[in-house]
């Protein structure tokens, strides 16, 4: 894991120049934008948990494209040989999955930002009083748990799949998978999706700071089993 | 390298002629007895007789066992590539050489049988085991379009763990054998294919390996150029090349091996071609291996 680092900027560097790092910022951002088109009221909310809403709408799309992209980009490596070429310098090929993981986190947790802050500015422009930010920061920050959990399944599948297929599947799974979030009762949540439904229903939770807390390490505890999984997947794998 | 005493290994005529094929007929007999020195021992160790007595072997194979949707490709095979031998691998299915390389490359897996090469087996992840002791260039380059030479190989450089003065002393004599002076600073999707396998050839030799393993490496250059890279410097190294096309390879290899249904067809020397008044062809490989086979058979094992 030394050469984590050098492969690390590698691989931020690869989706620089191949333009993906564009939509992987972008997308987020986009997703926090979406409240200054629709208003929250259309949700019959107010201004913040309105916000917070259709943030999770935007989300819900965003992240399995960012999943999509991260299966796409491990399958285009393995296709392309550019993990052969590591993998017969002893790169271990797990800290090449890693790496890769660590930059779409990287560029996930910016976008992410970008557009809760983007979010909540839009959010108090419309608000009477001023809001308490604590719930809705604590409830974004809770969605980068689901956002690493699309990209570490991105990987499970791109370890296997070629990359239309990998992106392919991954989208569907992820987006089935979040939209359900949304659309199941808050109070059946236990699934590690379950984060985006706390942002989602910012109002209805009776405890949100500690509901999201919990819902994001439940996220992160997944990602962490599906990024142990793509290892030992890419491991496996004919390169 | 794994060094193993010399055993008796049977010579066998070929029919109609008096050339002799080394050839193991039963492969117990080519089971090596191993003993862990390496070509990296001291000068003085290869300079005596006694080398030659121990064969040191580079690559050793044993009961290498690999399907692929259903294909056999590699069946069983007992294989040991002494140091220094220059071999082009020839195969039918064509993708069996190139899985052979593969798999010796630790890039795929063999479903059974064990394989130790320049003195590691596979799993040895050290920068002074696998990293530097192996060079594998595929059909695919494996760089990115957008990285310079100059960058590949301090990647390269990089991964093997060396010192920044030592990368670039590295750097600069690959660069000049393999002629990237002028592009070491331009993206290499700038150049034509052969420049991008030209990278990647020298981003394999910069570490001076002991076995270099080459599947169908340099299509895209010049047959002269192409032969002139390919000729890599040093008695000691081990090429084991992969290959479609081996009258191309003619001047490279000393030895071709033909792999057929993922046993041993055939194992001969240039020299066997020329003894036979054959070409170093596809061709010539069919009609020594169907001679051997000939000799092999029942029918010529009476005659003989």
């Amino acid at each position: 894991m030394s050469r984590l680092p050098a492969l690390t900027r590698l691989a931020l560097r690869e989706l620089w120049i191949s333009l993906q790092l564009i939509p992987i910022i972008g997308l987020p951002i986009l997703a926090g934008l979406v409240v200054s088109v629709v208003p929250p009221e259309l949700a019959g909310l107010g201004a913040v948990a309105g916000a917070a809403h259709w943030l999770a709408i935007g989300l819900t799309v965003a992240l399995p494209i960012v999943g999509a992209m991260a299966a796409a980009t491990l399958a285009a490596e393995r296709g392309r040989g550019t993990l052969a070429w590591m993998a017969v310098r002893a790169v271990p090929r797990s800290a090449v999955v890693m790496a890769w993981f660590l930059a779409f986190a990287l560029l996930l947790v910016v976008g992410i930002a970008l557009g809760g802050v983007g979010t909540w500015l839009a959010a108090l422009e419309r608000a009477e009083a001023s809001p308490d930010p604590g719930p809705f920061v604590v409830a974004v920050a809770g969605t980068l748990g689901i956002g690493l959990l699309t990209v570490a399944l991105g990987l499970v599948v791109g370890s296997r799949l070629r990359p239309r297929r990998a992106a392919a599947v991954t989208a569907l799974v992820c987006g089935g998978a979040l939209a359900s979030t949304l659309v199941l009762p808050l109070a059946d949540h236990q699934l590690i999706t379950s984060g985006l439904a706390v942002l989602n229903g910012l109002d209805e939770s009776v405890r949100p700071i500690s509901s999201a807390v919990m819902l994001a390490g439940l996220s992160l505890a997944g990602a962490a089993s599906l990024l142990v999984i793509a290892a030992a997947g890419i491991e496996r794998a004919d390169l | 390298m794994i060094w193993h005493r010399a055993r008796p290994v049977k010579s066998r005529p070929l029919s109609g002629s008096g050339a002799v094929l080394d050839w193991p007929p039963d492969r117990r007999l080519r089971r090596p007895r191993r003993c862990d020195l390496t070509s990296s021992t001291p000068d003085a160790l290869w300079a005596s007789g006694s080398v030659r007595l121990l064969q040191p072997a580079a690559v050793v194979c044993d009961g290498l066992t690999r399907s692929v949707r259903g294909v056999r490709l590699l069946d069983q095979l007992d294989l040991s590539i002494r140091v220094g031998a220059r071999v082009a691998i020839v195969s039918e299915p064509p993708e069996s050489a190139s899985l052979l390389l593969r798999i010796l490359a630790g890039l795929a897996r063999a479903g059974s049988g064990t394989i130790r090469i320049a003195g590691v087996s596979r799993g040895d992840d050290s920068l002074s085991g696998w990293a530097r002791r192996i060079g594998y260039v595929g059909p695919e380059a494996g760089i990115y379009p957008w990285m310079s030479p100059g960058e590949v190989l301090d990647l390269a450089g990089t991964l093997a763990g060396y010192e920044p003065q030592e990368r670039q002393r590295r750097m600069e004599a690959v660069a000049d054998r393999y002629r990237l002076g002028v592009w070491l600073d331009q993206p290499v999707r700038r150049g034509d294919a052969a420049l991008m396998q030209r990278t990647a050839l020298a981003s394999a030799m910069l570490t001076d390996p002991e076995v270099v393993l080459l599947d169908e490496p340099l299509r895209g250059a010049e047959p002269a150029e192409r032969r002139r890279l390919l000729n890599l410097p040093g008695r000691r190294r081990t090429v084991l090349l992969a290959s479609r096309f081996p009258a191309s390879e003619a001047g490279i290899v000393h030895e071709v091996l033909l792999l057929r249904e993922g046993r041993i067809a055939l194992r001969a020397s240039t020299r066997d071609f020329e003894e036979h008044g054959l070409e170093f062809s596809l061709r010539g490989i069919e009609v020594l291996a169907e001679s051997w086979a000939a000799d092999r058979s029942p029918a010529g094992a009476a005659a003989r």
